[in-house]
């Protein structure tokens, strides 16, 4: 009687681990840290190259289009190449300098992205660059760029395991965030206790770094990433 | 009080009990490193793991090489002076769709968020919809562009969004692949699955729509 209810209760306790395990939402991570490791930078080093280097064409074509449209002035009419210009600067393809703040961002001193048993709280989570972003803008940033990658609307910050994308660009802490903007308003916003209490509250508790510098002058990249324009269409086109 | 010498267990019986501790002894294991893995996993942000983090640099760099073709078609255009008036008129309308200059079109999804939802939601599922694709969104009829469109809170734990309070149910339109935006937000561990935990009892409607319609700025 008693060996029964002994494998009773073990086939209990089997059935509910298995049910525990089949509902756990896990990354499909390799069991060996250590290939893993060195299979991603060696796969991904190769691409993040080749992301450079298109980018830095996307910015050189830019910029020669707009040589080439100021060349082209004769044939073209000034008011539309004003308004192309506005338009231009409005989705993020022009350099924009003014006063502003700089916030540099920190993982907790020690903390490694790379090791295993990471503690998520030590780093800066890409959640945390999103909120941050959102609190700039409720404070009528005119502009900001993260490690120079330029914010746009249509930017993502995303993680992928534990690196942070940024318009799909690898962006590795510290993070400089470059914002040009009303200054006093910028970092009263920054400051008010009620905004990115998890952040500031890990900042204490990790150590994590977290400083606000006001600048009399900074300079935002313009974006050097793609249009998507695959699916969007206006009436006529 | 249940003592080893009581189990009088034949060999049979002692084999399968060793058996079925050490199959739940393995389980212990694995079930803890599982729970291990999700205190990291369990972020704001989806579960992936370093193929997807491949398939995303490969995709973007795909997506340069498309932009980079279209700028030196433009620039080519810019070249000839018949043809750079033409290429000066598609960068205008370019940029115009790009800025909210123009009401636009398109398929897409319409996502309903219930009351409830707190600005870090709010935030998490635009960036979740422009991962995974989408050209535009807008959020209860407001088009998103530039860097006007911060959401705050306010102390009666309204969300304002351009200085206007949202009223909820929150709806977010999204013109791009609708099938990739509707399939990344319903993934394990995605943003779908998130807010199920986070939020018990509530969910939020997906639609595909083939047609999403959004104003001009």
């Amino acid at each position: 009687m008693r060996l029964s209810i002994i494998f009773v209760v073990l086939g209990v306790m089997i059935g509910v681990f298995f049910a525990a395990q089949f509902g756990t939402d896990v990354p499909l991570d390799g069991a060996f840290p250590a290939d893993q490791y060195q299979a991603r930078r060696v796969l991904i080093k190769d691409f993040i190259d080749e992301q450079e280097g298109l980018r830095d064409r996307i910015a050189k074509l830019n910029r020669q289009i707009d040589e080439r449209q100021k060349r082209n002035q004769a044939l073209l009419s000034q008011t539309k190449l004003s308004y192309l210009d506005e338009l231009k600067r409005a989705a993020g393809l022009t350099t924009i300098t003014g006063k502003g703040v700089v916030i540099n961002l920190g993982d907790s001193p020690g903390a490694s992205r790379e090791s295993t048993g990471i503690i998520p709280e030590a780093l800066v989570q890409a959640s945390d660059l999103r909120d941050l972003v959102n609190i700039l803008r409720t404070g009528n940033a005119d502009a900001i760029a993260i490690n120079n990658q330029r914010i746009l609307s249509t930017t993502h910050i995303s993680a992928v395991g534990n690196s942070i994308l940024v318009n799909n660009s690898y962006i590795v802490p510290p993070f400089a965030i470059f914002v040009v903007g009303d200054v006093d308003y910028l970092s009263s916003r920054l400051r008010d206790a009620g905004v990115l209490s998890d952040l500031k509250k890990r900042a204490s508790q990790y150590q994590l770094q977290f400083d606000l510098t006001l600048k009399s002058h900074v300079n935002i990249p313009p974006y050097n990433g793609n249009f998507r324009m695959k699916y969007v269409a206006t009436e006529g086109s | 009080m249940l003592r080893l010498k009581d189990l009088n267990l034949n060999s049979g019986r002692r084999r399968a009990i060793f058996f079925t501790s050490l199959t739940l002894g393995l389980l212990f294991i694995v079930q803890s490193r599982s729970f291990e893995g999700l205190s990291i996993a369990h972020t704001r942000d989806s579960a992936s793991n370093v193929f997807r983090e491949i398939q995303v640099l490969r995709d973007t760099n795909k997506s340069l090489l498309v932009e980079i073709s279209s700028l030196e078609e433009t620039y080519e255009k810019t070249k000839d002076s018949s043809r750079s008036i033409q290429a000066l008129e598609d960068e205008i309308r370019k940029f115009s769709m790009i800025t909210g200059g123009k009401s636009i079109h398109g398929p897409g999804i319409r996502i309903t968020v219930p009351k409830g939802a707190d600005v870090t939601t709010l935030i998490d599922l635009f960036n979740e919809l422009y991962n995974s694709g989408a050209e535009a969104v807008s959020l209860n009829g407001v088009r998103l562009t530039g860097n006007s469109f911060g959401l705050d809170t306010i102390p009666n734990g309204q969300i304002l969004l351009r200085g206007n309070i949202l009223e909820s149910p929150y709806v977010f339109l999204a013109i791009g692949e609708s099938g990739t935006m509707e399939a990344s937000l319903r993934q394990t561990g995605g943003f779908l699955r998130r807010f199920e935990k986070d939020h018990p009892g509530r969910t939020l409607k997906i639609e595909k729509r083939e047609r999403v319609d959004m104003e001009k700025v």
